[in-house]
């Protein structure tokens, strides 16, 4: 029985606020891994994620839930946790130093299932200048049955550079 | 590296079952993933369950031991941890309205390894009966040192209406 974890599509971005990936989730596959790499930003803040719907506007409405653990190295570790938010939190931090450039991933669920919930599951990892490692592990949810066809990956802060990969898990 | 993710079974559930059986593991890998999207049971504020198969038999000796961390939207989050159950706990309260689900990925360690414990890592998104979005990030073991060849899923009352249910191995 063949299978595979099958990237269907990519999106770069320098120096923006966010990133879309649009037309990436289809009927082929039920779980897909989003990963965000190559990370760097001028200006601190994070990363933050929004779903794409089937004409293809981005999903700002407050309909997220989400609930993070951010596991940091020189802390305790933070909990954080919303509903009816505009974004799921929080996937990594963004740092400025050449040498904290983080990561993540996101596992999505039921994204093109116009009769369920759009999850997700997340962990990430990155760097706040001059403290240390910041980690995340992370739940969101989109509360609207409806079909989701893509992602944006998004900061509240100047701006970052980055990749976008969408796995399809077959 | 060449490397690739090898489905090795599946189920599709779209009826009422009591149980869902993901088989195949053996010693071709070392790793094996599973996803589950979609669960959905038949009776309100049950938990998602799970246990290792031997010769396709799941084993309900108390050899289960589990901890994570429960991430919750309207409370704390709690540590969940206990040891010698009879099973592992893959999702809590899980509801019967629309929208609510479980949803996971796991990752399972040395299972076709008949000298070395199984053990597994989870990934967990779920709406449960309040409705809140609940998950879990955590692992488990099953304390024996006995050949694995699968994953047997189950409710802990009740049956399992809807799911998508997936065995990859991590080709090396």
């Amino acid at each position: 029985m063949a299978g595979s974890l099958e990237l269907v599509k990519s999106a770069t971005g320098t120096s923006v606020t966010s990133i879309d990936v649009t037309d990436c989730f289809s009927d082929k596959y039920d779980v897909y891994a989003v990963t965000v790499t190559d990370i760097s930003a001028t200006a601190g803040g994070i990363l933050q994620f929004r779903l794409i719907d089937s004409v293809g506007s981005v999903i700002s409405a407050s309909e997220y839930d989400y609930a993070y653990l951010q596991v940091d190295s020189w802390r305790a570790f933070i909990q954080s946790k919303a509903t009816g938010a505009t974004t799921i939190d929080r996937l990594t931090y963004l740092s400025t130093a050449s040498t904290g450039v983080g990561g993540g991933y996101h596992y999505i669920f039921n994204p093109y299932d116009s009769s369920s919930y759009t999850f997700t599951t997340s962990q990430g990892t990155g760097w706040l200048n001059g403290s240390g490692m910041i980690g995340t592990k992370g739940i969101g949810v989109h509360k609207s049955a409806e079909q989701i066809t893509g992602v944006q990956v998004l900061t509240n802060s100047a701006g970052f550079s980055g990749t976008v990969n969408v796995f399809g898990v077959k | 590296m060449a490397g690739s993710l090898i489905k090795i079974d599946e189920e599709i559930v779209t009826s009422a079952v009591a149980s869902v059986s993901l088989l195949g593991i053996d010693s071709t890998y070392d790793v094996y993933m599973v996803t589950v999207s979609n669960l959905q049971c038949d009776t309100d504020v049950e938990d998602v369950k799970c246990r290792v198969t031997e010769s396709d038999t799941p084993n309900t000796t108390a050899n289960y031991d589990r901890a994570s961390k429960l991430l919750r939207t309207n409370t704390t989050f709690a540590n969940q941890y206990a040891t010698n159950e009879t099973s592992w706990d893959m999702g809590t309260n899980i509801g019967t309205a629309t929208g609510e689900s479980s949803n996971f990925v796991q990752y399972i360690f040395n299972a076709n390894n008949s000298s070395e414990y199984t053990f597994m890592t989870k990934e967990v998104a779920e709406l449960n009966s309040t409705p809140e979005l609940v998950g879990q990030q955590g692992g488990g073991v099953f304390t024996s040192t006995s050949t694995v060849n699968g994953i047997n899923f189950f409710m802990d009352s009740g049956n399992i209406d809807v799911g998508n249910f997936k065995l990859y191995g991590l080709a090396k």
